[in-house]
C-alpha cells in the first residue's frame, strides 16, 4: 500500500526519462515507457495483494505543503481509489503497447504521456482538495499537446475545444473549493475537514457550491449537455490518447464528483439529485441515438463513451450503496472496453486502411485482412453491449437494480441506453469487419495488401480482453473493494440502503 | 517659520533612510561621467558596471530586508518607511536589473545611444521606490512625474522607428492628461480639507495621516468625493484600468521591448501600490470606493480579456493581457478594503506576475527582429524545433500568466480569490473567473504557434520570419533562473507566503 505513491513519481520520472531518451532512438524511449507503464501495474497489483477494504481510507503521505494556506500534501487510498489506480496502470500500459509505432517525437509523446499518467494517478491517490485539483490541472495540459501534435481529423479545433472545456470545468470546480475553503474560516483543503466545515454552511451556500464543484468535474465526465468536448477531442486524438482520454481522464470528472462534491455537500446533492440523475438518462439515451447514425468509425466510440460515462453519473444519482458501487465499477469496466475499442478503431483499422468511414469500410472485407482486429472488436463490441461475462454486465446490471429503487422510471429509460448500445455496436460490427461478405470487388481492395498485427498491437488487446472478461466473471474482486469505502461515514450521509 | 523650526523640521531629514534611492542616482550620474571620461572603446562596458551596480543594490536591499527595518516617517511625514517598502524596493530593483539585460539584447540591434537607456532606468527605478514610501501627495506627485518623465523618453527611445515616435507622443498626450486629472483631484482634496467652516479641518491636508483624519470626520463631503473619484482616474491610468487602458495597445506596441516589459511590471506595480496607499487614504469613504473599485475591476477584467482574444502582435497581447491581470489586481485591491490578507496577496500576484512577465517579454526580446514593433505571433511558428529552449521559457512563462498550476501565477491567482471569497465578493468572482477561462484561450494560442510549424495568421498569408539569433549567455541565464524561479514559487512559497499571515 505504501508505495501507492510512487506510482505519481514513477510516471513523472517516466516522463523526464523518455525525453532524454528519445533524443537518442525511438526505440530506447519506447521501452522506457513499457518499463515505466509495466512499473506502475506492479506497484498498483501489489498494492491490491495487500490491500485490505476494511481499514478504510489510509493515508500514506501528509506533510506540510502551502503553509500560509493550510495546504497538506496528503495522499490517501481506499478501494475506490484503488480500483481505478488500477485501470490506470492497466490502460497506461496497453496504450504504450498500441503507441508502439508512433516514430515522430518518440520521445515527446511519451513524456507528456507520461506527465498526464502522473496526474491522473496523483488525482486518485489525493485526500486534499488542493491537491487533488493541482494534479487535475496537471493532467490537462498534456492532453493539448497529445492531440494537437499526434492527432489526426480536425486536430487544433479538437484540442482547444477539449482544453478550454476542461479548463473552465476546472475554473467551476476551483471556484466552488476556494468558496467553501473562505467560508468554513479559511483553515484547511483537507477534505475530512472541508467536509466537518461544511455542516455548517447555510442551505443557499451548499446549493451553490455543489453546484459549482459537481458541474465543474461532471463537464470531464461528458455530462449531457457538456459532452459535446469528448467525440470531437476523441476523434483527433492519436490512438493511445483516445484511450486514455476515455479510459481515464472522463474518469478523472466522475471520481471528483464522488469523491469530492458528493460527500462535502451533501445538503446541495440532495437538492441537485434529480437533476443529476435526468440529464444522465438523458446523455445516455441522446449519445446512444447520435451513435446508432455516425458515418466515422471513431465517432461511434466517442458517444458511445458519453453514453457509458451517462450510467456512471446516473449509478451515482441514484444515491444508494449498491447504484454507487455498480457506478465504480462502470468507470473500471469502461475504461477498458473503451480503450480497446480506440484501439481497434484508430491504430488496427485506420492506420491500416487511413479511412473510418463506415461507407468505406464496409466494402472492404476487412473480416479476412484483419482477422485479429475483428475477433477483438467483436470482443469489445459485447462488452461494451454488456453481454454476460464480460465486465460491462454486472457494473450495468448492478448501477439499473440500483436506480431502480430509487425510480423507476430511470431505470426504465436507461435500460432503452442498453439497447440503443447494443444497435449501434452491431450496426458497427457489421459495416466494419463484415460489411463485404463477397470475395473483393475489384478497386474494393486496398492497394497495398495491410500490414500483419503487430506482436505489441496483440500484447495489448490480450491485456485489455483478459481484464474485462476476468472482472465479468468475477465482479466481487473489485466490489469488495469498492463497497466496504462506499459504506464509509463519510458516504453514509448521502448513499442510503445496505450492500446488494 | 521662524528659524528654530525650520532646524527642527531638518533635524527629521534622515538621510540614511534613503539610501538605496540616492545611490540609484549616484550610480545613474556615474554612468554619465564615465561616459565623458573613459575612452571610446570601453564604453561598451557602462552597461555591464549599471547591472552591476543594480545587483549590488539588490542584494544590500535583500539584506537589510531580511534583518528587518525600523518603520517610521522621515522628511518631516514625506515618507513612510515599511516592510512593504522594502519590499517593493526590491522588486523595483529587480525589475530594473531584468530590464537592463534585455536592453542588452534589444539595444544591440538598433543605432540609439545606449548610456542614457541605462541613466533614465536607474532615475525612474529610484522614483518610483519613493514613489511608494511616499507619505505625502506632494511626495507622491513629484515622484510620479519623474516616473512618467522619464517613461515618455524611454517609450520613444528608438527614435528611427515611427511606431516608437508614435508611442512615445500618445503616453506623452495620455500621460499629462492622467497627471492633470491626478493634480486637480489633489487640489481638490486639499482645498476641502482645510476649510475652515468643516470639523478637523487642516492646514496639511496633503499628508495621507491628516487627510484620513478629515475625511474620517466628514464622510459625505461632496467635494471631497469628487477629488477622490479624480485621483483613483490619475492612478487607473497608470494602472490601464478601464475605462484608461485606451493607450495600453500602441504604446506596448511602439516602445523599445524592453521598455514595455519595464512599463508591464514596474509602472504597473507602482501605481498599484499607489492605489493601495490611496484607498487606505481615503478608508472613510469605503461607500464610495468599494462601488468604483468594484466596476473598473469587472469592466477591466472583461475589457482586458476580450480584447486580446482578438491580437495577432505578441506586445500589443501583452499590453491588453495585462490589462486583464490589472484586473485580478483590482479585485484584490477591492478585497483589501475588508480583508488584510488581499494586501499580501496582492506582493505575491506582482512578484508572480513579474518572473512571469520577464521570461516572455525575454523570450520576444530573443525572438524580435530589427523591426522591434513588428512582432507576429506568427513569427513564431516552430520555434520550439529551432530554439527548445526559448519555446520552453515561453511556455512556462505564459502558462503562468494564464494560471496554470502548479506555477506561481496560479498562486498569485489562487491568493487573490480566497481573498476575494473571504471578502464576499461573489459578482466579481464570477467575472473573473470567466476572465480566467477566456484568458486560457489566447495563450494557448501564442503557445499552439509555438509548438506547431503549421500555423498560418489569421490572414492567410504566412509572415516572414526575422533570423533566430543565438542566445546569448547572460540572457540566456535570465530566462532560466526566471522560469525556474516561476515553477519553484509555486511549490514553495517562503518569506513571501508568510506576508499573507502576517498582515
Amino acid at each position: 500500500m505504501n508505495a501507492l505513491p510512487c506510482t505519481i513519481y514513477v510516471s513523472f520520472t517516466g516522463a523526464l526519462l523518455a525525453l532524454v531518451a528519445g533524443t537518442r532512438s525511438a526505440a530506447t524511449a519506447r521501452w522506457v515507457a513499457l518499463v515505466t507503464a509495466l512499473t506502475t501495474l506492479a506497484i498498483t497489483l501489489m498494492a491490491a495483494v495487500s490491500f485490505v477494504p476494511a481499514l478504510g481510507m489510509q493515508t500514506l503521505v501528509d506533510v506540510p505543503w502551502v503553509a500560509s494556506l493550510g495546504v497538506r500534501y496528503h495522499l490517501a487510498a481506499d478501494g475506490i481509489s484503488l480500483t481505478l489506480l488500477v485501470l490506470t496502470a492497466i490502460a497506461a500500459t496497453a496504450g504504450v503497447l498500441f503507441s508502439w509505432n508512433i516514430e515522430e517525437r518518440t520521445g515527446e509523446f511519451f513524456a507528456l504521456y507520461f506527465a498526464l499518467i502522473g496526474g491522473v494517478f496523483g488525482v486518485f491517490l489525493s485526500a486534499d482538495a488542493f491537491v487533488l485539483f493541482v494534479f487535475y490541472e496537471i493532467a490537462i495540459v498534456p492532453k493539448y499537446f497529445l492531440i494537437a501534435r499526434w492527432g489526426s481529423t480536425n486536430r487544433e479545433y479538437g484540442a482547444m475545444k477539449l482544453v478550454l472545456y476542461s479548463f473552465a470545468g476546472s475554473a467551476l470546480v476551483l471556484a466552488g473549493l476556494l468558496w467553501a475553503y473562505a467560508a468554513g474560516g479559511g483553515q484547511s483543503f483537507g477534505m475530512g475537514d472541508l467536509a466537518a466545515a461544511a455542516v455548517h454552511f447555510t442551505r443557499a451556500e451548499q446549493l451553490g457550491m455543489f453546484a459549482l464543484v459537481f458541474l465543474g468535474f461532471a463537464v470531464l465526465a461528458g455530462m449531457f449537455p457538456f459532452h459535446t468536448w469528448a467525440p470531437t477531442g476523441h476523434v483527433a486524438a492519436p490512438t493511445a490518447a483516445s484511450m486514455l482520454l476515455a479510459g481515464v481522464v472522463m474518469k478523472l470528472g466522475a471520481y471528483g464528483c464522488l469523491r469530492v462534491a458528493m460527500p462535502l455537500f451533501p445538503v446541495g446533492f440532495v437538492f441537485w439529485q434529480p437533476t443529476i440523475g435526468w440529464l444522465a438518462v438523458i446523455g445516455i439515451v441522446y449519445a446512444g441515438g447520435v451513435a446508432l447514425v455516425q458515418g466515422d468509425f471513431k465517432f461511434v466510440s466517442g458517444y458511445s463513451s458519453v453514453s457509458h460515462m451517462g450510467f456512471v453519473l446516473l449509478g451515482l444519482a441514484a444515491a444508494n450503496v449498491q447504484a454507487a458501487s455498480g457506478a465504480v465499477l462502470q468507470m473500471f469496466s469502461h475504461g477498458i472496453v473503451a480503450g480497446l475499442l480506440f484501439a481497434v478503431v484508430g491504430r488496427m483499422v485506420y492506420e491500416r486502411t487511413h479511412t473510418r468511414q463506415l461507407a468505406d469500410l464496409r466494402n472492404l472485407p476487412l473480416h479476412r485482412l484483419l482477422p485479429f482486429a475483428a475477433v477483438t472488436f467483436v470482443l469489445a463490441g459485447l462488452a461494451s453491449m454488456g453481454m454476460p461475462g464480460f465486465s460491462g454486465f454486472p457494473a450495468e446490471l448492478t448501477i439499473l437494480v440500483g436506480t431502480w429503487k430509487t425510480s423507476p422510471l430511470w431505470a426504465a429509460v436507461a435500460a432503452l441506453g442498453v439497447l440503443l448500445a447494443a444497435a449501434f455496436t452491431l450496426r458497427a460490427i457489421q459495416l466494419s469487419f463484415f460489411g463485404s461478405t463477397q470475395p473483393a470487388v475489384a478497386g474494393a481492395m486496398p492497394a497495398h495488401p495491410l500490414p500483419p498485427i503487430t506482436l505489441a498491437e496483440k500484447a495489448g488487446a490480450l491485456l485489455l480482453v483478459g481484464t474485462t472478461v476476468l472482472i465479468g466473471l468475477k465482479p466481487d474482486l473489485l466490489l469488495n473493494w469498492i463497497i466496504p469505502s462506499l459504506q464509509s461515514p463519510l458516504y453514509q450521509v448521502i448513499l442510503k440502503g445496505g450492500a446488494p | 517659520m521662524d528659524i528654530p523650526s525650520l532646524q527642527a523640521l531638518a533635524a527629521s531629514n534622515t538621510w540614511t533612510s534613503i539610501l538605496p534611492e540616492l545611490m540609484l542616482g549616484c550610480l545613474a550620474l556615474l554612468l554619465l561621467v564615465l561616459e565623458i571620461v573613459l575612452p571610446k572603446r570601453l564604453h561598451s562596458a557602462l552597461p555591464g558596471v549599471a547591472l552591476l551596480g543594480v545587483l549590488a543594490l539588490l542584494a544590500g536591499q535583500l539584506l537589510t530586508a531580511c534583518c528587518g527595518i525600523t518603520e517610521g516617517e522621515s522628511f518631516n511625514g514625506l515618507l513612510y518607511h515599511s516592510q512593504e517598502g522594502q519590499l517593493m524596493r526590491v522588486f523595483f530593483l529587480l525589475a530594473a536589473l531584468l530590464t537592463g539585460v534585455l536592453g542588452t539584447v534589444c539595444l544591440a540591434r538598433q543605432r540609439v545611444a545606449h548610456t542614457e537607456f541605462y541613466h533614465i532606468l536607474l532615475v525612474v527605478t529610484a522614483a518610483m521606490m519613493l514613489l511608494v514610501q511616499s507619505n505625502h501627495f506632494v511626495m507622491l506627485f513629484v515622484t510620479l512625474e519623474t516616473v512618467t518623465i522619464g517613461l515618455y523618453i524611454l517609450v520613444s527611445y528608438f527614435r528611427n522607428s515611427p511606431f516608437s515616435l508614435e508611442a512615445g507622443l500618445k503616453y506623452l498626450i495620455m500621460g499629462a492628461l492622467s497627471s492633470a486629472i491626478l493634480l486637480f483631484g489633489i487640489v481638490l482634496l486639499y482645498g476641502v480639507g482645510g476649510n475652515p467652516s468643516l470639523p478637523a479641518h487642516t492646514a496639511s491636508a496633503m499628508n495621507f495621516d491628516e487627510l484620513r483624519a478629515f475625511l474620517a470626520a466628514n464622510p459625505h463631503n461632496f467635494l471631497a468625493s469628487v477629488g477622490i473619484v479624480l485621483v483613483l482616474s490619475g492612478v487607473a491610468f497608470k494602472i490601464a484600468a478601464f475605462p484608461f487602458q485606451i493607450w495600453v495597445p500602441d504604446v506596448y506596441q511602439g516602445a523599445p521591448t524592453p521598455v514595455t516589459a519595464f512599463l508591464a511590471v514596474a509602472s504597473k506595480a507602482a501605481g498599484f501600490l499607489v492605489l493601495l496607499i490611496v484607498a487606505r487614504t481615503f478608508s472613510p469613504y469605503a461607500w464610495l470606493l468599494a462601488p468604483v473599485l468594484t466596476v473598473m475591476a469587472a469592466a477591466t477584467l472583461l475589457f482586458g480579456s476580450l480584447a486580446a482574444l482578438t491580437q495577432h502582435n505578441v506586445k500589443r497581447l501583452m499590453g491588453l493581457s495585462g490589462v486583464s491581470h490589472a484586473g485580478f489586481l483590482l479585485l484584490g485591491v477591492v478585497a483589501a478594503g475588508t480583508q488584510s490578507m488581499a494586501v499580501g496577496a496582492i506582493y505575491f500576484y506582482l512578484f508572480a506576475y513579474l518572473l512571469a512577465s520577464f521570461a516572455v517579454f525575454g523570450v520576444m526580446a530573443q525572438v524580435a527582429g530589427p523591426e522591434d514593433a513588428d512582432q507576429e505571433i506568427s513569427h513564431y511558428a516552430g520555434l520550439a524545433k529551432d530554439r527548445p529552449f526559448l519555446a520552453l521559457v515561453l511556455a512556462i512563462g505564459l502558462g503562468s500568466l494564464a494560471g496554470i498550476p502548479p506555477l506561481a501565477g496560479f498562486m498569485g491567482k489562487l491568493f487573490i480569490f480566497i481573498a476575494a471569497f473571504q471578502a464576499g465578493l461573489y459578482g466579481l468572482l464570477a467575472v473573473a473567473v470567466v476572465a480566467v477561462v477566456i484568458s486560457i484561450y489566447y495563450y494557448f494560442g501564442w503557445i499552439r504557434a509555438v509548438f506547431f510549424s503549421n500555423w498560418v495568421s489569421p490572414d492567410g498569408e504566412a509572415a516572414p520570419q526575422p533570423a533566430r539569433a543565438p542566445v546569448g549567455l547572460m540572457a540566456g541565464l535570465m530566462l532560466g533562473v526566471l522560469a525556474l524561479a516561476t515553477i519553484f514559487l509555486g511549490f514553495y512559497q517562503g518569506p513571501l507566503g508568510q506576508w499573507l499571515n502576517n498582515r
